[in-house]
């Protein structure tokens, strides 16, 4: 690997992302709960002439091997050995973040401590002195408050200085001899000292790590080592009892004795989060109140966006005009405003609701609340046999579901997270909401809310009601364990979420100009073409005409399948092309409904091919259907192609049944 | 000895034992809530998790997990 | 007592507010089913407002039962209850600017005869009453209870 390696470690939710964005001037995903970053992510940076490479690392609180991710932080900073891994240590909550210094030191690395959240501690009442830190650790401590870029510059410094160090280990009073011991033996193999640190080796060795006796295990002198451990461990237990609790304790009495003598001052506040989780969390009011805010979010999502949608709306209908009286090359001037603009534009109209949605999301993750709807939901969510840290990949899933399905990764149990990464597809990500505006604003006109909130709850409901199905059919058992630190509530820190609200609707952007544009041109090339050659942008106005056109062949090939419901082709069309991206359903309207002067809704509800009560079911279908091609990929790499290829095929069988069920229901009533 | 999650909102207590396997044992401990470790019930309402501190940590515990845990309340 | 908010403040906050949002909440809840009340401003006619009201007002009355039984904690029912109240009414302000925009800006046939007034919300202004009920309760988290060195 090129230049300097130092990486990034430390517990969940310490801002080891937002240290990471801030040396490497890139754009990850910074939230306010733990288990945001999932996948290590890579970056560099320039200081002081030198380039250094750096790793962000999921947290961690501790190195043992019994999780996964402790494993992978664990095994790369051994097997890598980093020039140097910066520990982030949150100040408001020294004595747990230690814990993890003290292992960092044990392992050898060369540690260097970002004293970070400053802010909180003193917020909390807690005052440290990072001299004092440094001096009991005995490794430089850079205090910073990284969410206001305070102290990064003075990181960046002390990364520099710190390179080629070697801290002291610390200590175990009560284990010193009997590590001795050890590391006199493991000393001789010379092959195994230079790969590892034999004070670790020994120390994992006392707690009976799997990992380390297999390291072992492939010395020549194995059976020396493992007759020694087996002697000091007796000594040990005779003393202590259970080694590893043994061991835990002496490190937290080590820790309780730094803690002492670095935190100068201390007062009991009853701080705002305090205040707010009485409430929050309260048995009763929990509930509510998250649906209040899911309701708020949403309603700021619509009614503030829509003047927005208006000024694109008027761009591109004048834009239409525009390109239809300048150019007189009939394809070209019809594969612009007939395919381009008319396809695009109505996809882009909805630019303003899903740029307020993320920003709403933003700011929802920014603020704590993400950890709290996991606490409240755990009862319900158990209920029907999910976990309460589903509810994280859940709420995730109303902006889009493929980081949606990744944030499953926080999730221990293998069938829980299986059985979320599942359902998630039912939770109404963003490219769904432009269908459901289309045509509640077409079919239900003064009731678009009641229509779209009751397409979000038939999401919900869906997902519940099939996770209680698969967990009594598929992934017998109950939910695993619940533990969950639950981080402080963050005023609005508006640089992040901007920053989160632009990547994501800039993602959007980038899908709108590529795969959306590239599905709408194709809709158009095939509408104005046909078996019998090109056909004339005529087909696009004149119904006869566009019946010999290859999407109506398509169209009526799919046709059979849909008339149970009392579509017609062109809707089976918008289904077919809509499994690329859940927009391009009205792209494809768009371009099939030929829109040009008036809008799209007007023209679908005048045209008669949908009833209030088939739209409705269309809306439906929509929602569960096929999930779009990047949530197959996302799923096919967190869960394998089976469970794509399931999920693909239960959601394809499950829209047509409720599809069903809604036509029916609704005849009946009418 | 009582298992964690009998305990009322704002009581204090020890953990004495964890039972349930060694990975939860050594999630707990690095959390800050190994067996040793003096922890206050932040939050016990009878049903769904517990809010439990320990130190400056704060963690929502599962009540099946807490029925796991067992304290010597002071 | 904790954070220096005397009982009676946060007795009196609670009941007048937890009332005020339970009576507005009765409203919008009857306006959904089509039983128009209007006292003072023309209720929504949607369910979730009657909901999120009805809420808040359980959040304020919690409180006031706290504040009652003499228990430290009923400040954090009247500071959250407050936040929630003056949340909903921020929401209230924006979704009356994006229409001034409609109306004024881009002249929407939707919106024409629009006046700030139509968007004058109950949660608007049991928003901003919930203003009252923060300043008294706003810098309790910053008054420390306990000092050890
Ligand atoms: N008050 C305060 N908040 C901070 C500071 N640094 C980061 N944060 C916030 O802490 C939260 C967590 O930040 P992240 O960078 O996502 O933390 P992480 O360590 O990468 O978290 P995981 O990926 O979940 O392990 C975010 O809401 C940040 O805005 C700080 O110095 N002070
Ligand atoms: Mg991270």
């Amino acid at each position: 690997m090129e230049g300097t390696l130092i990486t990034l470690i430390g517990n969940p939710n310490v801002g080891k992302t937002t240290i990471f964005n801030a040396l490497t001037g890139l754009k990850q995903h910074v939230g306010n709960w733990p288990g945001v970053t999932v996948e290590k992510k890579e970056g560099e940076f320039e200081h002081g002439g030198k380039r250094f490479h750096v790793v962000d690392l999921p947290g961690v609180y501790a190195l043992t091997a019994y999780s996964i991710d402790e494993k992978i932080a664990r095994d790369f900073i051994v097997r890598e050995k980093p020039d140097l891994v910066v520990d982030i240590v949150d100040a408001s909550n020294l004595q747990r973040n230690l814990y993890l210094t003290l292992q960092l030191l044990e392992i050898g690395a060369n540690v260097l401590v970002a004293l970070n959240k400053i802010d909180l501690a003193e917020e909390k009442g807690i005052k440290i002195d990072p001299r004092e830190l440094e001096r009991v650790l005995g490794v430089s401590v850079i205090p910073m408050v990284a969410s206001r870029g305070e102290g990064i510059k003075e990181l960046k410094d002390a990364i520099l200085k710190n390179l080629g160090r070697k801290p002291e280990p610390v200590k175990y009073p009560n284990f010193e001899p009997y590590i001795e011991r050890l590391i006199r033996i493991i000393g001789l193999d010379g092959r195994l000292v230079k790969e590892y640190n034999p004070r670790w080796l020994a120390i994992k060795l006392l707690e009976g790590d799997e990992d380390a006796k297999g390291i072992v295990g492939g010395s020549p002198l194995r059976d020396e080592i493992m007759r020694e451990l087996i002697k000091v461990k007796k000594e040990l237990q005779k003393k202590h009892g259970d080694i590893e609790l043994a061991l835990a304790d002496e490190r937290y009495g080590i820790i309780s004795k730094i803690a002492e003598s670095a935190i100068v001052e201390r007062e009991e506040r009853m701080t705002f989060s305090e205040m707010l989780d009485e409430v929050l969390t309260h048995k009763y009011l929990g509930i509510p109140i998250f649906i209040g805010v899911m309701w708020a979010v949403f309603k700021f999502t619509f009614d503030v966006s829509a003047p927005f949608s208006d000024i694109i709306d008027w761009f591109f209908s004048w834009l239409g005009d525009s390109v239809g009286t300048h150019i007189s090359n009939d394809a070209l001037s019809s594969l612009l405003r007939d395919g381009i603009i008319a396809g695009l534009g109505s996809v882009l109209v909805f630019l303003p609701p899903i740029a307020f949605l993320f920003l709403a999301f933003s700011w929802l993750e920014d603020s704590g609340y993400m950890a709290r709807a996991a606490f409240v939901m755990d009862r319900v969510m158990h209920r029907f046999g999910l976990h309460g840290k589903s509810v994280i990949p859940m709420i995730m899933g109303f902006g889009c579901n493929v980081p949606a399905i990744m944030a499953t990764r926080t999730l221990e149990d293998e069938k829980d997270r299986l059985l979320t990464i599942l359902v998630n597809p039912l939770m109404s990500c963003s490219a769904r909401l432009p269908v459901y505006m289309l045509f509640a604003g077409a079919f239900f006109a003064g009731r678009e809310g009641t229509a779209i909130t009751s397409m979000y709850l038939l999401g919900i409901g869906l997902a519940l009601v099939i996770a209680w199905l698969f967990r009594k059919v598929i992934f017998k058992g109950e939910p695993s364990y619940f533990i969950m630190e639950l981080p402080p509530y963050n005023r609005p820190n508006w640089r992040a979420i901007i920053g989160a609200t632009w990547s994501r609707t800039e993602k959007f952007l980038r899908k709108a100009g590529t795969i959306i544009f590239a599905g709408v041109v194709v809709v158009w090339l095939l509408s104005v073409t046909g078996p019998g050659g090109y056909l004339g942008s005529e087909a696009l106005e004149n119904g006869a005409l566009l019946s010999k056109s290859w999407v109506a062949v398509i169209g009526h090939a799919l046709q059979p399948l849909f008339s149970p419901m009392g579509w017609d082709w062109r809707a089976g069309v918008a289904l077919f092309f809509g499994f690329i991206a859940k927009e391009v359903v009205v792209g494809t309207l768009g371009v099939l409904y030929g829109v040009g002067e008036e809008n799209l809704p007007h023209v679908i509800a005048a045209s008669g091919t949908f009833t209030p009560v088939t739209a409705y079911a269309f809306m439906a279908f929509v929602l569960i259907y096929v999930p779009c091609v990047a949530t197959i990929g996302a799923i096919k790499g967190e869960a394998g192609w089976k469970w794509a290829l399931f999920a693909v095929v239960y959601e394809l069988i499950l829209a047509y049944i409720v599809a069903l069920v809604i036509v029916g229901i609704g005849g009946a009533l009418a | 000895m009582v298992p964690l999650a009998f305990l009322d909102e704002g009581a204090r207590g020890k953990i004495v034992r964890i039972t349930g396997g060694h990975g939860i044992l050594a999630r707990l401990t690095a959390m800050g809530f190994g067996p040793g470790r003096e922890v206050k019930v932040v939050r016990n309402q009878m049903a769904g998790p517990l809010l439990v501190a320990s130190g400056d940590a704060q963690v929502a515990i599962g009540r099946g997990m807490a029925m796991k845990i067992l304290v010597e309340v002071e | 007592m904790k954070g220096g908010v005397s009982p009676k403040t946060l007795k009196i906050t609670g009941a007048v507010l937890g009332f005020l949002y339970l009576i507005y909440g009765i409203v919008e809840t009857l306006s959904w089913f089509g039983r128009d009340v209007s006292l003072g401003v023309s209720p929504t006619g949607d369910i979730f407002v009657g909901f999120a009201l009805l809420t808040i007002s359980a959040v304020y009355l919690t409180g006031l039962k706290r504040a009652a039984e003499k228990d430290g904690r009923a400040v954090a029912y009247i500071y959250t209850g407050a936040i929630l109240g003056m949340a909903l009414g921020a929401l209230a302000l924006l979704v009356m600017g994006a229409d001034a925009i409609e109306a004024y800006l881009l002249h929407s046939e939707d919106f024409i005869g629009w006046s700030p007034l139509d968007d004058v919300t109950s949660y608007l202004v049991l928003g901003v009453l919930s203003l009252a009920a923060y300043l008294p309760v706003k810098d309790v988290s910053k008054e420390p209870l306990k000092v050890k060195a």
